[in-house]
């Protein structure tokens, strides 16, 4: 699947990238390393913080926010990013490592405002990866699961 | 065993940080001021005392904070307080030493037009000038100054009721709306005209004197690097100024320090035409933003001179003009969005690292974690950079701003980046139209090898997003550039 790059009102499609593209350093200070393939280096610092990201390359100050692209889910319930968006608490998680789940398929439930909320899954896949427990305390931002693409 | 002395800064931020430096190499206590909204400052942190105060502006709260403290000095730094005459009285008449000039310079200083009269005695060179008050036949002074010509509030600053009119016809009209301008910011209508000069260069002289009719200057700097009257970029030494010039200015700053016996710090602002003839336009009797400048050609600490000179008003600090050596550009960074017409940018700071290395300087008012307010002045900080020759000094000047990061909130590092490689700021001929005509518009767009980054950087949680749509540059918090300027100039002719 293709990524589209938003800047100034203009729209760049990212080259499909495998992994063996860049290679990443974590360096102190907070500094990350990227190296091509062709053994470019470059040095970036980049932050994180409730699904919005900020990036600084050379001095110039990359940021904005990762949208799913299927945004029509799930109603009127919690909202499809697999991403906390409010203050909350993890209720039950409702799959399980390696489960293949389809669309619109709830995958845990959040607690919020004394309030029950299902996050669903965006489109269909595997569960790679649970980033939560139950009970746990979630602030905006917070990843809940890792969900890989694939039927 | 004497009493260490102590020294109140009547003012926040950076230039309270500035101070506050000068002051522990000289073994003053340091107090800051803290008005509310402002817990988070960072002159809060460097303090050896914080009084609070109801607000920077308030001048009895501030003397009374400095007496509380036992302090017995009190620098203004520049804004806020610092030109205001019934504050340096105040001061004094509180049996503190005010770091500055006398409160007669100030208020003599300030009125524009007595300013202009003092300057035109002293055969300091003017453009051509009238005030009007309101009713009186504006028609005919305008005809004896000539179009196209710059209406000004007499009392005022920073751009409110000015107008520029360039035809006749035009006059009545904005001489009303100027006039109202000004009677509401500064409840004084009176207007004055003067002769507008095209394409201006904005060169200021750095003096100092010893409050007795000594003084000398320290050379010039060019701030033409302005928006919306505010400087964005300044210089010392001004490029391509012929020595000529340079000797007319220093001579006629000096004229004026003379004439007002002037004390202490202070500058005094030309205009030079595209004939290179220069004008007065104001002195400001305060400490500038752009002093370091200053201090790295010439190797004097201002502040340092300052302290002295008010501790020791019999005496004379400076005695003659050192000499001038490399060049120093300062810039400042705002948090302002430039890709969004300059629109705040508040916010927490996540990320904050300042660059180091030979021939740079820092004035920062932030540190991370910080959450940066609308109440106060945008200045994140000031980054400034010296090197042997004005080519070397631009080439650090990248360096430093490539290695600034500041993370959490948009800031205008990206617009800096964009004025550091442009031909005519490399060329050094530019003037105070500038940026709003050249650098209006512009955009940098990522290269191919930035995309190929971001498509592939899965650290730090990234990979939990693959897939998806990255959608940037829709914060309004933040301003979106791409990643490579210098790329993206040379392919994109970003500049129009």
């Amino acid at each position: 699947m293709s990524q589209t790059l938003k800047v100034l009102r203009k729209n760049f499609t990212l080259p499909q990238t495998n992994s063996s593209d860049w290679k990443f350093e974590k360096r102190p200070g907070g500094w990350i390393i990227a190296t091509s393939k062709e053994g470019i280096r470059r040095r970036f610092v980049m932050q994180e913080k409730k699904g919005k990201l900020s990036l600084s390359l050379r001095g110039i100050l990359w940021s904005g926010e990762w949208i799913q692209k299927s945004r029509d889910l799930g109603g009127g319930e919690a909202a499809n990013d697999l991403v906390a968006q409010f203050p909350g608490k993890v209720r039950k998680i409702l799959v399980s490592l390696g489960q293949k789940v389809e669309e619109g398929e709830a995958l845990l439930l959040v607690e919020a405002m004394k309030m029950e909320f299902s996050v669903k899954a965006p489109f269909p896949g595997f569960v790679k990866e649970i980033k939560v427990k139950e009970g746990q305390q979630l602030s905006p931002g917070d990843l809940l699961i890792d969900l890989e693409e694939g039927k | 065993m004497t009493k260490k002395p102590k020294l109140l800064v009547a003012n926040r931020s950076e230039i309270a940080c500035r101070i506050f430096q000068t002051c522990r190499e000289m073994d003053i206590a340091t107090v800051a001021l803290l008005a509310p909204g402002d817990e988070e400052g960072r002159h809060i942190t460097y303090a050896d005392e914080v009084q609070k105060v109801k607000s920077y502006l308030d001048i009895e709260s501030v003397v009374q904070a400095a007496l509380s403290s036992g302090a017995e000095m009190i620098h203004p730094g520049y804004g806020f307080l610092s030109e205001r005459p019934a504050f340096a009285r105040s001061v004094e008449a509180a049996g503190l030493t005010f770091i500055g000039p006398r409160a007669e310079t100030m208020e003599l200083m300030g009125g524009k037009i007595a300013a202009k009269e003092l300057a035109a005695r002293e055969k300091v060179p003017t453009l051509p000038w009238a005030k009007v008050k309101v009713g009186e036949d504006i028609q005919t002074a305008a005809k004896k100054i000539g179009y196209p010509l710059l209406l000004k509030a007499s009392a005022g600053g920073g751009g409110k009721g000015m107008r520029k009119v360039n035809r006749p016809e035009d006059l009545l009209s904005s001489a009303e709306s100027a006039s109202s301008e000004a009677l509401a910011a500064f409840g004084d209508g009176t207007l004055f005209l003067e002769r507008l000069v095209n394409h201006p260069r904005h060169i200021e002289v750095q003096v100092f004197g010893n409050g007795r009719g000594d003084g000398i200057h320290l050379y010039e700097r060019e701030c033409s690097l302005q928006r919306r009257h505010q400087k964005v970029w300044e210089e010392a030494t001004a490029p391509h100024l012929p020595q000529k010039t340079k000797e007319g200015l220093f001579e006629a700053a000096l004229k004026l320090v003379k004439a007002t016996r002037y004390r202490n710090a202070g500058t005094i602002e030309f205009i030079l035409d595209e004939e290179g003839q220069f004008y007065f336009l104001e002195m400001n009797t305060r400490l500038q933003v752009e002093h370091p400048v200053t201090e790295l050609v010439t190797g004097v600490d201002l502040v340092w001179a300052q302290i002295v000179q008010a501790q020791n008003s019999a005496e004379t600090v400076l005695k003659e003009s050192p000499s001038v050596r490399g060049h120093a550009i300062e810039v400042r960074l705002y948090a302002e969005d430039p890709a969004q017409g300059f629109m705040p940018t508040p916010g927490k700071i996540e990320r904050l690292r300042w660059p180091t290395g030979a021939g740079i300087r820092i004035e920062s008012g932030i540190e991370e974690g910080q959450t940066v307010g609308t109440q106060f002045d945008s200045m994140l900080g000031k980054l400034v950079v010296y090197a042997e020759n004005r080519n070397r000094a631009l080439a650090r000047l990248r360096f430093a701003l490539d290695e600034t990061v500041i993370l959490g909130i948009g800031s205008n590092q990206s617009y800096l980046q964009a004025i550091s490689i442009h031909p005519r700021v490399i060329e050094g001929k530019v003037n105070t139209g500038f940026l709003e005509t050249e650098l209006s518009a512009f955009g940098f767009y990522p290269s191919e090898d930035d995309l190929s980054l971001i498509g592939s950087a899965k650290v730090e949680g990234w990979e939990h997003h693959l897939g998806n749509e990255l959608n940037f540059g829709r914060q309004n918090q933040d301003s979106v550039f791409s990643l490579s300027p210098w790329t993206a100039f040379v392919r994109k002719g970003a500049f129009h």
